[in-house]
């Protein structure tokens, strides 16, 4: 295609936008109108927030606090240990309890999880290094032998681009945007540009395709269950058509079908044990998630959160809005996987507007979240109890653009 | 207790910048709006939808008006909250329940008039950008419609350059196979041929 056929349709496509947006001529909004929904806006960030507080004061947490984390990847907490702090967050260098303002929080151990800032890889014992890759990074994550896989972009084109345990690298593949990986950092998967969904394992020679392309126009990636593809692995895929049905899709070595069982709408996270999470409803003020119970687990579902992933150790949840209105999440909590008790939920305010893009596990208690506050990004340290510190102290920063990358997936499940 | 001069001045004060920062906004809204509206029409594809998400947009801006303003960013603001609370996938899921009835009548009565001589293409572009994924459809606007660089673009919708440079391609590449053969090139070389 050359340049004056793409600039004849350019044009011609500049004008019908023009053309059909006249259709919005006389339409206006008035200054009490706009108002009255900020009000209910706000009515219903207020309903969030009482939630918030109430769960972080009655709530016990059973596990490991900020307070004893050096940095390093503790034992995953038995679950039936002693509770060693409640919520309420007394502590005079925390901010208030239930409130996610990062402001002001002391400073911790680096991260106990790789992450890229400004395209430099940051390695877990402080270091950091050049990145190698033939194409710019944009995603990564660390596979449980200790080779890594890369989502990298050039031009329009996005690749996948495998490094061995050597450091020596694969020849890029085409892919589109989306990179997951299984509990134990085992499989590495993810998305051609035709919905075909192509596995890596650790050690092998080449990535390979999984089951048969899944149609849809809009494919995103939900999860990978199994460790060994080559016995039985499943990757989940998240669907949407035209018409906004959501139907996640399992694809299998045996083909790719509609994921029927539990009936979720889409599918965020499958733990080691095979318990799964995601979406189950959708409403005008936001979501519900659910875990379906199995063996020892009783199962939840809650609509003050939206269920996002589980520890290493699958014995805890991370969650973050149930209504997800595009600024970024403003929001972050946790809840144990059996019954689902809200251990913490901490939540932007009007005077500490913070919010964070995502956040990764970075042991069995704690997450790391870039969080962006006062044209600044910090990476977040926030323990099951609520607490939080840096691991990264805060840099100036846009909106728009985190100089922070986390490894996906956040830590192995065994490490 | 009554209010001692004190109090009442503090008070009148309070109510004083409420209502300097209302006439700000409201400033804001009748110079902005009609530009929104009319992107927000192309996002969704209705005016009913175009409307409701232009009012979501700026009562989210109204919350933060003090701050933003101060910013100096008021129009990347609210427009990244339209172009991502259009691609949000709760507001799509409900809005879908909410509008599924009387969807088509709106699309019907949405129907602009067209120009006798670009009519039929132009129309068939129009379907054809409608039906692309939510988040092609809102790198065409930005870029076609708001005439925004491929960086802009990025900002607003807070993705990569590369993943608007891709989009853009695979959107346009869309188009073209899905329009009238007057779009397509290689259409019209086997027309000659014939």
């Amino acid at each position: 295609m050359n340049e004056h056929e793409n600039d004849e349709l350019a044009t011609r496509l500049t004008r019908t936008l023009t053309d059909q947006a006249d259709v919005m001529a006389g339409s206006s909004l008035a200054l009490a109108t706009v108002q009255g929904r900020a009000r209910r806006i706000r009515r219903r960030r207020a309903a969030t927030a009482v939630v918030a507080a109430a769960a972080a004061v009655a709530v016990v947490v059973p596990t490991v606090a900020l307070a004893s984390h050096t940095g390093g990847r503790p034992e995953p907490a038995p679950a039936t240990q002693t509770p060693s702090r409640t919520l309420t967050t007394t502590d005079p260098a925390q901010p208030k309890a239930g409130v996610l303002d990062v402001s002001d929080l002391p400073t911790g151990a680096p991260p106990a999880l790789e992450y890229l800032r400004s395209g430099r890889l940051h390695f877990i014992d402080g270091g950091s290094g050049t990145v190698n890759t033939q194409h710019t990074p944009v995603a990564f994550l660390d596979m449980y032998d200790g080779s890594r896989v890369w989502q990298t972009s050039q031009g329009s084109a996005s690749y996948i681009e495998i490094q061995d345990t050597d450091g020596t690298f694969h020849e890029p593949v085409r892919t589109s945007l989306g990179l997951r990986t299984n509990p134990g950092h085992t499989i590495a998967a993810w998305l051609t540009t035709s919905g075909q969904v192509v596995v890596w394992e650790a050690g092998a020679t080449d990535p390979r395709p999984l089951g048969d392309p899944v149609p849809g126009s809009e494919l995103t990636l939900g999860a990978v269950s199994g460790n060994d593809c080559s016995l039985a692995c499943t990757v989940y895929v998240n669907t949407a058509d035209a018409q906004g049905n959501l139907q996640p899709w399992e694809v299998t070595d045996s083909g790719s079908q509609p994921a029927r069982d539990g009936s979720y709408l889409t599918v965020a996270d499958v733990a080691s044990n095979g318990l799964t999470i995601g979406l189950d409803k959708i409403s005008d003020s936001g979501s519900c998630s659910k875990l379906l119970g199995g063996g020892e687990f009783q199962g939840f579902s809650t609509c003050r959160n939206t269920l996002v992933s589980f520890s290493p150790d699958g014995r805890l949840v991370l969650a973050d809005p149930a209504y997800h209105d595009g600024i970024g999440n403003g929001e972050i909590a946790m809840y144990r996987t059996d019954g689902g008790d809200p251990l913490f939920q901490r939540h932007s305010t009007e005077s500490a507007q913070s919010f964070y893009p995502e956040a990764r596990w970075e042991d069995a208690t704690h997450v790391l979240a870039p969080v962006f506050q006062d044209g600044q990004w910090s990476i977040v340290r926030i323990g099951s109890d609520g607490s939080m510190e840096y691991a990264v102290a805060p840099v100036p920063g846009t909106d728009a653009n985190s100089p922070f990358v986390l490894a996906t997936g956040g830590t192995a499940y065994g490490d | 207790m009554d209010p001692t001069p004190e109090h009442q001045t503090g008070t009148t004060a309070v109510a004083d910048r409420r209502q300097t920062r209302d006439a700000d906004f409201a400033a804001y809204l009748a110079a902005r709006q009609p530009s929104l509206l009319r992107t927000a029409y192309l996002l969704t594809g209705n005016r009913h939808d175009a409307e409701d998400l232009v009012q979501n947009a700026f009562a989210k801006l109204y919350l933060s008006w003090d701050k933003v303003r101060n910013q100096g960013s008021i129009d990347g603001y609210v427009r990244r909250i339209l172009v991502n609370e259009h691609n949000s996938l709760w507001r799509r899921a409900w809005k879908k329940r909410e509008h599924i009835a009387d969807d088509e009548t709106l699309h019907r009565l949405d129907r602009p008039h067209h120009d006798a001589q670009h009519d039929g293409v132009d129309a068939a572009l129009w379907d054809v950008v409608q039906t692309l994924p939510r988040k092609a459809r809102a790198v065409v606007v930005l870029r076609y419609y708001e005439e925004m660089s491929e960086a802009e673009t990025a900002a607003v919708l807070g993705i990569s350059v590369g993943t608007v440079k891709s989009q853009t391609s695979r959107a346009l590449a869309t188009l073209r196979d899905r329009t009238p053969q007057t779009l397509n090139p290689r259409s019209r070389e086997e027309d000659d041929l014939s």
